[in-house]
């Protein structure tokens, strides 16, 4: 009997101190675990508080010393971005800062709007794609008068004061699309040569103009003129859509189809290979473009596109902001930066980078 | 560490654990909340500027339409405030778009205010066609603001709705860690009271197990309970276990001192029995001895007017010899128990003609002073007398000698009679049949006999020395005599045994 209490005691007692084992350990791990979740918490808050600051903007911005305004006719397009990048890049190593304007504002503007607002906005230089328009030149006239120097690019007007023009040079460029018809023409072996030049009809007519007689100038000297037939056709680019619509007008409710089309900017190069496979003329046409984009790349790995000419965008920007820069600091600075041009077809088509742009570096002349 | 203090400390611990946890959840809730009313201050400064332009622009159109002096009070009003605005807006060239934007519409508006003076100057100086157009340029301007304001708050609206999702699942989070937080805690804190309490609990649930056990008397099966910690707990089982240890001393001593007293008490009761027993013989034996001794006196009177001096004397020794016996004493001196033998052996020599030779050896008068239990000598001799002497041939003689040795007086009576044989001397001495007795004769029927018997003087003195060894009985076998002795402690001043009630 004893030895049975005795035994009951000590279960009793093993029990007990296992309970109490028990109960000490799930007290730790609860403490331990507290402790955590609200480490983690305290943590996680912090965190989200940094992020939600940053995206308040609240924490410190960079700030620079001079602020330059570009505004162009067509900010969308990959041409004019890689423009802006290059200025830009030039800009904050300068301790500049440069603003693609229209680009943060909600409202659609004309360029004028656009130059006026830079002009209230009192920036410390404006790089405009300048045109013939009295309503641009006068307003630059204004800027002018007001201390502000102007840069022009892509497209000049030395009517408007500007203190330099950088750009690419219009007589190379109608060239260059020459020498590529004399191979084309040679290559087919045609004896008859349907050229649909399509001219950026937001540019100023005098910068087409150099580049269609220098283009004829070239196939002249070649002897082919009487070979290839030129058909100069300016395609407004200022309304929405209207490029794309008036090319398509061309392919579908032109009498002849062209056999090549020489596209002067990126919007008509991708336009017109766009109708060219909606309209089933691959084969038909042979386009030769504008600048270098994914799609135009993609058309050139196709073949649709033939080649393709493609000016040093980024040192455009580079140029335009080193000018202003120079202004600024020695109160001269040389009157015309011509960016660099090259031919990509198939051959040279470089693998394609990140942003589907075209090279920095070209050479050529 | 008190057991009071340890309460303490479980309840403070947990409320100020439990005050910090909520007080770290309740922070990052209000830091939540005040990122929350940020997010939108800047689209309210936007709102109001926007209300200050086109304060200004119908400030201005007033003036135009109406030139009067209130509306021009009114435009100088609204354009104090607009500029007020314009103020705190940023006007640095940075990288940051929204930022831009301000400095953008600070110096649109700079330049707006100056076109709105010079339209006002031209009023005033009634040039209708340069008001105009100053009017026009200057609405212009506050279109090209509007718009600035407006995508200014459009894209600040953005960061802030994406602020305000990041914090809006920040708060969901924060609802759900708060949930599981506080409930961790409560199991935190319930575990911790438990584990605590039973710390404090566990020292005396063993203490009231064992205690329990002493209760019940199983103290055999009562273990050392562990004292855990020097709380009031732990001083009491301290002290717990101290008496635990010592309760079997106690107890020892006390069934002891129990058993002495029970032992005391029986033999005093003995003593008095055996003393009432002999009383008892005597009274049944001599039926009213107090009438018996006034009759003898009477007689003794009446021999000493007949002048028969010898039947005087001998009426006169048979009342001393009943007066003895009628004086209830349990202690007597050698000396009186001596002259009963004397009246005695005198009565019994008046009956049988001087048959009978007594004497007395005394080895010193000091001896008999000696204290010792009444009727012990007088029924040895009332022994010698009728088994020893009686049927005996020729003379018989008593010889009652008292001498020292060591420490004892040894008081003798010797007779030269039959003598006793071993077995008998036995049988008396331990109480059993004598060897020649018939078997259903009875102690009692022993003990009645002639007198006090042998035994219950045996009895007697062993009850009142608390010994056994102070009767003895000598006999060399048939007609060699019989002598008994009986050896008691000896002290001059009168020896009285402490264990003699």
């Amino acid at each position: 009997m004893e030895n049975d209490e005795n035994k009951v005691t000590t279960e009793n007692v093993k029990t007990k101190s296992k309970e109490r084992r028990l109960s000490l350990v799930i007290t730790f791990h609860l403490g331990v675990l507290m402790i955590i979740i609200i480490t983690v918490s305290v943590i996680f808050f912090h965190r989200r508080i940094g992020q939600s600051k940053e995206l308040l903007m609240s924490d410190e911005v960079k700030r620079y010393s001079r602020y330059y305004v570009m505004i162009t006719n067509d900010r969308n397009s990959n041409y004019w971005k890689s423009i802006y990048q290059g200025a830009l890049e030039e800009a904050i190593e300068n301790d500049s800062y440069i603003e693609l304007l229209g680009d943060n504002l909600s409202g659609k503007y004309k360029k004028i709007d656009l130059i006026r607002m830079a002009i209230n906005m009192e920036p410390d230089g404006i790089i405009v794609q300048a045109d013939d328009t009295r309503a641009v030149v006068s307003l630059l006239q204004e800027a002018d008068s007001k201390g502000i120097p102007v840069i022009t690019i892509q497209e000049d007007n030395v009517e408007c004061k500007r203190k330099s023009y950088v750009g690419i040079n219009g007589y190379n460029l109608g060239r260059k699309y020459a020498n590529e018809i004399v191979d084309y023409v040679k290559e087919k072996g045609l004896t008859s040569c349907n050229v649909m030049l399509l001219l950026d009809g937001s540019q100023s007519k005098n910068n087409q103009t150099i580049i269609a007689s220098a283009f004829q100038e070239r196939l002249e000297e070649k002897h082919l003129g009487g070979v290839v037939h030129v058909q100069n056709v300016p395609v407004s680019n200022d309304a929405d859509y209207a490029a794309e619509e008036e090319i398509r007008d061309l392919i579908v409710k032109g009498n002849e189809l062209p056999d090549v089309m020489i596209c002067l900017n990126e919007k008509n190069t991708v336009c017109a290979y766009q109708t060219i496979v909606d309209y089933n003329h691959v084969g038909e046409v042979d386009i030769f473009g504008y600048y270098m984009s994914p799609t135009i790349r993609n058309a050139i790995e196709k073949g649709i596109i033939r080649s393709t000419i493609v000016a040093d965008t980024k040192q455009m920007g580079k140029m335009a902001v080193g000018a202003l820069n120079e202004y600024k600091e020695s109160g001269y600075v040389s009157e015309l930066f011509l960016a660099d041009l090259e031919r990509v077809d198939n051959s040279n088509l470089e693998p394609e980078t990140e942003q589907g742009e075209a090279q920095d570096e070209t050479t050529e002349e | 560490m008190s057991i009071r203090y340890k309460i303490s400390m479980v309840v403070i611990g947990t409320l100020i654990l439990i005050l910090a946890v909520n007080l770290i959840l309740f922070y990052s809730i209000n830091i939540i909340t005040r990122q929350m009313d940020d997010i939108y201050v800047g689209n309210v400064r936007l709102s109001e500027l926007s209300d200050a332009l086109d304060e200004l622009q119908i400030g201005v159109t007033d003036y135009l339409n109406t030139k009067s002096t209130d509306s021009l009070d009114e435009y100088y009003r609204f354009q104090q405030n607009y500029q007020g605005l314009l103020e705190s807006f940023e006007q640095g060239v940075t990288d940051n778009e929204m930022k831009l934007l301000e400095r953008n519409i600070y110096y649109i508006s700079q330049n707006y205010m100056k076109l709105l003076d010079i339209t006002i100057d031209a009023k005033r100086g009634r040039n209708i066609e340069k008001y105009k157009n100053y009017y026009e340029q200057a609405t212009r301007l506050y279109d090209y603001i509007k718009d600035f304001i407006s995508s200014l708050n459009n894209r600040r609206f953005r960061s802030n709705t994406a602020s305000y999702e990041v914090l809006s699942t920040a708060i969901n989070y924060q609802e759900w860690v708060s949930i599981i937080a506080l409930v961790v805690l409560a199991f935190f804190d319930v575990f911790l009271v438990i584990f605590v309490t039973g710390n404090i609990t566990r020292p005396l649930h063993e203490l009231s197990t064992e205690a329990n056990k002493v209760s019940a008397g199983e103290l055999d099966t009562v273990e050392v309970v562990p004292v855990h910690s020097m709380d009031e707990v732990g001083v009491v089982t301290i002290a717990f276990n101290e008496m635990v240890s010592s309760i079997p001393g106690y107890l020892e001593r006390l069934r002891e001192s129990v058993e002495n007293e029970q032992l005391l008490k029986q033999k005093e009761l003995m003593m008095e029995a055996h003393l009432k027993d002999a009383h008892l013989k005597y009274l049944q034996a001599q039926i009213n001895p107090h009438f018996l001794f006034n009759t003898l006196n009477a007689g003794a009177q009446l021999a000493m007017l007949e002048k028969a001096d010898k039947t005087y004397e001998y009426v006169q020794n048979v009342a001393s010899f009943f007066r003895y016996n009628i004086v209830e004493k349990d202690e007597v001196t050698l000396d009186q128990e001596i002259r009963l033998v004397d009246t005695y052996m005198y009565i019994l020599n008046v009956r049988f003609s001087g048959d009978i030779h007594f004497s007395k050896e005394i080895e010193d008068e000091k001896l008999l002073s000696l204290k010792l239990p009444g009727m012990i000598l007088q029924p040895i001799v009332e022994n010698s007398v009728n088994y020893g002497i009686r049927d005996m041939e020729g003379k018989g003689k008593i010889c009652l000698s008292v001498y020292k040795v060591d420490d004892n007086v040894c008081i003798s009576i010797y007779d030269n009679g039959v003598g006793m044989s071993k077995e008998k001397i036995e049988a008396i001495l331990e109480d059993k049949p004598m060897p020649d007795e018939p078997v259903d004769v009875t102690a009692e029927d022993r003990k009645k006999g002639n007198g006090v018997g042998l035994r219950n003087v045996i009895e007697r003195l062993k009850l009142y020395y608390n010994d056994e060894n102070h009767f003895e009985i000598i006999s060399s076998g048939r007609n060699e005599g019989t002598e008994v002795v009986i050896t008691v402690p000896y002290r001059e001043d009168g020896y009285v045994p402490d264990n003699v009630g």
